[in-house]
């Protein structure tokens, strides 16, 4: 009869509410040994691991960002990204790198030489190729030697 | 105020009044807050030992470029970046991927000069590798391939100077992170001859001096690696900052986090309707409750709170209920089956520990929703009863 009592039903939703707030208030403050496995576990390793899945097989981004840049299981669907199944429910996945060494970044200046930063693309000798001119200058440029190469030729050999 | 006390009370009696429709209503928001709550516990559990990861990390990462994708580095290139004022130490890596027997069980090779380990760590039970041929596995491998300290490996790889037999020497920790579990973790020198890849590394990691971090992040992106015996094809870096990954966490879990709790307000939406199902909605004999109250003198704005009360215990009810099997399944079921949703390539039964953390946010949204899903349903069936003549309600 006592459980068909208001006040024992309080007290019992009570009890589960006080129950439910020390696992809550427990979870926040976290445990001392995972956090020491932890460290110590990614100090060996030298850092290790920043999503979801446990090894390299399917998605290597999804196991770590710094294996492998960007998800190259999406494939050319539209917002494949979310799709991919590596992905897990969409909760934990990654994106790109972000910073000034990704694909998307604003480009870092170099104030030593006064060069672009990911901006350039090197050949195996010779000067970096400047992309901070302006395409339609470059084209200009090539056109008028090149015209002027054709104009040469036209000529002749030069006179000996 | 004694009055809404005592009206209050006749909440708690109207849940006992029919105990199958509330424990129903109950069942119907602990089924749609467990998986929600599941799903966030596990995603910032990975997600602290992800912060974990990039703490104790190395300052920067560095590995080689070709054709857009990541390529090795010749170990050679560490020195040259040992030059570049601010450096402190460097450290090649190998982490590369490998089947294992008949059933091509993945895992994930890792190799580091034994010379960089510390000299003792509480993550592994047995001891860390000290010779060639020596590795330490993570717990998922050496429950499957029923392995332990001491256990000899025949060879799993192929090398042109030959196989050798290996020894487990230790076992991850069952609950050191998550990224354990199929890790087999050896030396440099083992790992570069399991790959048959002599003389190169997949990354290396350097760490710098305080303050120098970006300073030599921009002067190893200047570097350009030749290779030796190939001088026509010259290896561009990457470089990963930990700042890189530190802003990479919050901006693609949030975003994500989005998506899952747009994923839940479907669900929640469909809930709804089944609560108004199970909490009386158009229910004949609610009706007839409702106006026997009126009858006998109840006002509308009394029979509302009334309702209000059982749609608040029922729903701080689920929500409580809610929490505790959260907990219950991830901390003494290590997430049994839910977890290989979420986390792949860790199976239905992991001999890992689940990385999970409960926090009170996603508790008290999940009570806010829980609670508008049970007010829409009793609420609205009490107010429409509430506002006829008693007589229409009996009848």
């Amino acid at each position: 009869m006592l459980l068909r009592t208001p006040t024992f039903i309080v007290a019992a939703i009570a009890g589960l509410v006080a129950a439910s707030s020390a696992v809550l208030t427990a979870e926040g403050l976290g445990s001392d040994h995972s956090t020491t496995l932890s460290r110590d576990f990614q100090t060996l390793l030298g850092g290790l691991g920043l999503g979801p899945r446990v090894n390299l097989a399917g998605c290597a981004t999804c196991f770590d960002p710094r294996a492998e840049e960007r998800c190259w299981g999406s494939g050319p669907l539209l917002t494949g990204l979310t799709y991919c199944p590596e992905h897990t429910l969409s909760v934990f996945a990654h994106q790109q790198l972000p910073g000034p060494l990704g694909s998307k970044q604003p480009r870092a200046r170099n104030h030593d030489s006064g060069e672009m930063h990911g901006s350039t693309t090197r050949g195996a000798s010779g000067p970096p190729y400047r992309t901070k001119e302006p395409l339609a200058e470059r084209v200009d440029h090539l056109t008028r030697s090149r015209n002027r190469d054709s104009a040469a030729m036209d000529d002749g050999p030069p006179p000996e | 105020m004694r009055a809404i006390v005592e009206i209050s009370r006749t909440g708690v009696v109207a849940m006992l009044l029919h105990p199958l429709r509330s424990v129903a209503t109950v069942a119907c928001v602990v089924a749609g807050l467990l998986p929600y709550l599941v799903g966030l516990g596990l995603s910032h559990g990975v997600q602290q030992q992800a912060r974990d990861s990039i703490r104790w990390g190395a300052d920067l990462y560095v590995s080689g470029r070709r054709f857009g994708r990541t390529a090795p580095l010749p170990l050679q290139t560490a020195e040259q970046i040992q030059k570049i004022p601010g450096v402190l130490k460097i450290r090649p890596r190998i982490v590369g991927a490998i089947t294992l027997g008949k059933e091509r069980r993945s895992a994930v090779v890792v190799g580091l000069p034994a010379s960089a380990l510390p000299k003792s760590t509480r993550c592994v039970a047995g001891r860390l590798f000290r010779e060639e041929n020596e590795l330490v596995i993570g717990t998922t491998l050496a429950r499957e391939l029923k392995l332990k300290p001491g256990s000899r490996l025949p060879p799993f790889y192929q090398n042109v100077e030959g196989e050798r037999v290996t020894r487990v020497v230790g076992v991850f920790e069952s609950d050191a992170p998550l990224w354990q579990a199929d890790l087999i973790f050896t030396s440099l020198e083992t790992a570069a001859t399991i790959f048959d890849q002599r003389g190169s590394a997949t990354e290396l990691l350097v760490d710098c001096g305080p303050g120098y971090q970006q300073h030599v992040a921009r002067a190893i992106g200047r570097l350009t690696i030749q290779r030796t015996g190939d001088t026509s094809n010259p290896l561009q870096l990457r470089v990963v900052t930990r700042q890189q990954l530190r802003s990479m966490l919050p901006r693609g879990l949030l975003h994500r986090e989005g998506i899952f709790n747009l994923h839940f307000l479907l669900v929640f939406s469909v809930g709804i309707l089944a609560t108004m199902a199970t909490s009386g909605f158009g229910s004949a004999e609610r009706r007839r409750e409702i106006g026997v109250l009126k009858a006998t003198g109840w006002r509308t704005d009394e029979v509302l709170l009334r309702g209000t009360v059982e749609a608040f215990l029922l729903s701080i009810l689920g929500a409580s209920l809610s929490v505790l099997a959260a907990f219950i399944w991830l901390e003494w079921f290590n997430g049994y089956w839910l977890a290989s949703l979420f986390l792949p390539g860790i199976g239905a039964t992991s001999s890992a520990d689940v990385p999970f953390r409960l926090l009170p946010l996603p508790v008290l949204l999940g009570f806010l929703i829980a609670l508008a899903i049970v007010m829409s349903g009793t609420l609205y069936s009490s107010w429409r009863a509430a506002t006829v003549p008693p007589i229409e309600a009996l009848r």
